[in-house]
């Protein structure tokens, strides 16, 4: 499914600072991490993940550094930093309430219990 | 593989272009590293040329600076390198990047984002001066092109519409040819202009030799005065010769002037050796023939020309309060009389005057030609305004060469309209024309010549006004000379008048309104108070007097010129007589309150310091 470009503006900066929760990553395995781990939904152009990346970045909620890979290739990697991490807490309560919302206006459904099938 | 690498022009190879892309860090210490040059980063990478291509576009469209490019460059070089080795083909890669147009925009603006703060604010002042220039060129531009579309029309000629009276006058009618034709046969006057003719000058014989030996001309001169109407056509020529169709009014040339000056010398000289010679009816005929041309001066309304009326009108006081102070019996009583009348009357009679109508022509004559007109009085300068009255004045600190006129779009705006100046210039005439009607004992500091005093003593002001600050004369000394003149002449009437009470009583008279109404019409003023003019009988002898300007009577007693503080070349009449505002008591004591003389100013008889 794709996602309005306007939704995807807003929970693009998000997913990327949820990603960058568990440790440094760089550009190429970001696309990729979002695009598997959102089943495709959250995948974006590289056109659009490397503003956003430079964006975050003039924020201060990221910051980058070049590193010399295993294979020998440098890399620019992207971490959390403090200012990110209180960003990302903060954007994630917001996204919770949405949902909620969302959820109690029955937009959303609630996900189902364990071993109940869905009907 | 197909790789830009492989396109690579082997001039980037130079080792100019190696210096040109190496970091100035780096050439600092010696070493050549062309990190900044971004198609031998691409190339160096090895990609796909699909990739290589989308990368280079993508980083040349982004436009930021070098450092930040080569950045964008590296980062998209590795992405494209992980996703091959992740098994991504080029077309997939290329396909999933986006549209590189975008992309460019959005890290443009991201990346600027990451700038450093001053990085900014320079940026942003870089802009900002940026904007201002342009906005500064496009102003000048629209301002040229308004001055220089602005049309011009020369509405009036003001020199045909001058001469229109005199052309009036049949040729045959006029004066100013034998006036012409004497003073072309005339040889050059032996001594300087200026210095008026005297018996007790030391060009006197010199002139007294001149005259007589020249009465040729003298007498074309005189026969010249007996002509009603001058008549004289004023014309310009242009460096060619060639008389011009309507030239500017301010090089009107005045041959009249020079011509009327040494005629009246002619008859000064003569009147006096006529006088020692005993010869009535010659003084009295050059005294009458200074009259006359004194009209005829007047005729032309120049304020040049009505200022050398008034001189031959104070020549001609002067020769006849001379004759009746020394030859007292030359002149016959019908002559005195028919003097007097001629006196009284000459320019129209009443206070003499000094006409402001010429100025006013000079100046709106060069308002048409220095600025532009609207069809309703208002108009912007033209571009060649600078270069135009650079030669009558200063307009320092611009130049006035034929580069003046590019300065013109961006001093204009400075510059007062057309309508502006107009009016301010009426606006100071009318005040200077209404302050030269009042009397010595009516007159204040002139409000005229203060505003034209304070419009020239700052810059802003005179180059807003140019054209007044320039053109625009000091007129308080002409209208002064009227007012001295007058008084002459009022006292030459009464010097006159009592020479025939003289003659008829054998005794002077207790009081001048003993000579009223059969020998004057009234006791003219003492221009000083407003008062009658003094008189006092001193050893036998009368004495007629003004208070001057000290505005206290001294009993006659002319100004003491050794007493002058500061020291002055001047004569005791003219100390006496210029006038100085009124004495004010709560400003005498300040340095710059004005020291007056102490004395009288003597008209009759005369006082030869």
């Amino acid at each position: 499914m794709r996602i309005e470009r306007e939704l995807m503006r807003g929970a693009g900066p998000v997913a990327v600072l949820k990603l960058l929760e568990r440790g440094e990553m760089y550009g190429y395995q970001l696309v990729d991490a979002l695009s598997q781990r959102s089943d495709g939904v959250l995948a974006m152009g590289q056109s659009t993940l490397y503003p956003m990346l430079y964006n975050l970045e003039a924020k201060g909620w990221i910051a980058a550094r070049r590193q010399r890979a295993e294979s020998g290739r440098e890399r620019r990697y992207y971490r959390l930093t403090e200012r990110g991490k209180r960003e990302l807490a903060k954007q994630s309560a917001q996204w919770q309430a949405v949902a909620s919302a969302m959820e109690a206006l029955g937009v959303i459904s609630a996900p189902a219990p364990a071993g109940e099938v869905p009907a | 593989m197909s790789a830009v690498a492989t396109n690579r022009p082997a001039s980037r190879d130079r080792l100019i272009f190696r210096v040109l892309y190496t970091p100035l860090f780096d050439l600092a210490r010696g070493r050549v590293r062309p990190k900044m040059d971004i198609q031998r980063l691409i190339a160096d990478a090895d990609l796909p040329e699909p990739l290589a291509r989308l990368t280079l576009e993508v980083v040349r469209r982004t436009r930021l600076c070098v450092f930040e490019r080569v950045d964008v460059a590296a980062e998209l070089i590795d992405h494209f390198q992980e996703g091959l080795d992740a098994g991504a083909s080029s077309t997939d890669l290329v396909d999933r990047f986006g549209n590189p147009r975008d992309a460019a925009r959005l890290i443009r603006r991201a990346k600027k984002r990451t700038r450093p703060f001053v990085w900014r604010a320079l940026d942003t002042f870089g802009r900002g001066v940026l904007l201002l220039i342009t906005l500064c060129i496009l102003l000048y531009v629209v301002q040229a092109i308004r001055l220089h579309t602005a049309s011009q029309v020369l509405q009036h000629n003001y020199l045909r519409e001058w001469n229109a009276l005199a052309l009036a006058i049949p040729e045959a009618e006029r004066a100013w040819p034998l006036y012409h034709a004497a003073s072309i046969a005339a040889p050059k006057w032996p001594t300087h202009r200026g210095s008026d003719p005297h018996p007790g000058s030391i060009h006197w014989p010199k002139l007294t030799a001149f005259v007589t030996e020249h009465t040729d001309i003298l007498d074309q001169y005189r026969a010249a005065t007996t002509v009603a109407s001058l008549g004289a056509i004023l014309t310009s020529t242009q460096p060619t010769g060639e008389p011009e169709e309507n030239p500017v009014f301010l090089t009107v040339l005045l041959p009249q002037a020079t011509v009327l000056r040494e005629a009246g010398q002619y008859f000064v000289v003569d009147t006096y050796l006529a006088a020692q010679a005993g010869d009535a009816d010659r003084a009295a005929s050059n005294l009458t023939a200074l009259l006359r041309a004194a009209e005829h001066a007047y005729e032309i309304r120049l304020l040049i020309s009505d200022l050398i009326g008034l001189r031959l009108i104070n020549q001609a006081c002067v020769v006849l309060d001379d004759l009746l102070a020394d030859h007292p019996d030359v002149l016959s009583d019908s002559q005195l009389v028919d003097l007097s009348h001629r006196l009284a009357t000459v320019n129209g009679g009443g206070d003499l005057r000094v006409r402001f109508d010429s100025e006013h022509a000079v100046v709106n004559d060069l308002l048409q030609r220095l600025y532009s007109d609207d069809g309703h009085g208002d108009g912007l300068p033209r571009p060649d305004m600078l270069s135009t009255v650079a030669g009558s004045g200063s307009i320092a600190p611009f130049p006035g060469g034929r580069w003046s006129s590019y300065l013109m779009p961006v001093l204009s705006p400075a510059m007062a309209t057309r309508r502006e100046v107009a009016d301010k210039f009426d606006r100071l005439l009318s005040r200077c024309e209404l302050e030269s009607r009042q009397t010595l004992w009516q007159r204040q500091p002139s409000v005229a010549e203060r505003e034209l005093d304070a419009l020239k003593s700052t810059r802003f002001e005179q180059f807003r006004y140019l054209p007044i600050s320039i053109f625009m004369p000091s007129l308080v000394n002409a209208s002064l000379s009227a007012e001295y003149v007058t008084q002459r002449r009022d006292a030459t009437l009464v010097a006159v008048a009592l020479q025939l009470h003289h003659r008829r009583h054998d005794a002077w008279p207790a009081t001048l309104d003993d000579l009223v109404p059969h020998l004057l019409p009234h006791v003219p003023p003492d221009r000083y108070d407003g008062q009658a003019i003094k008189y006092r009988i001193v050893d036998g002898q009368p004495l007629l007097y003004s208070i001057g300007v000290d505005r206290d009577d001294d009993s006659g007693r002319a100004v003491d010129l050794s007493t002058l503080r500061p020291v002055r070349r001047t004569s005791s009449t003219r100390a006496a007589r210029t006038w100085l505002p009124p004495k004010d008591e709560k400003t005498a004591h300040l340095r710059t309150a004005p020291r007056y003389p102490d004395g009288d100013w003597v008209l009759w008889p005369i006082v030869r310091d």
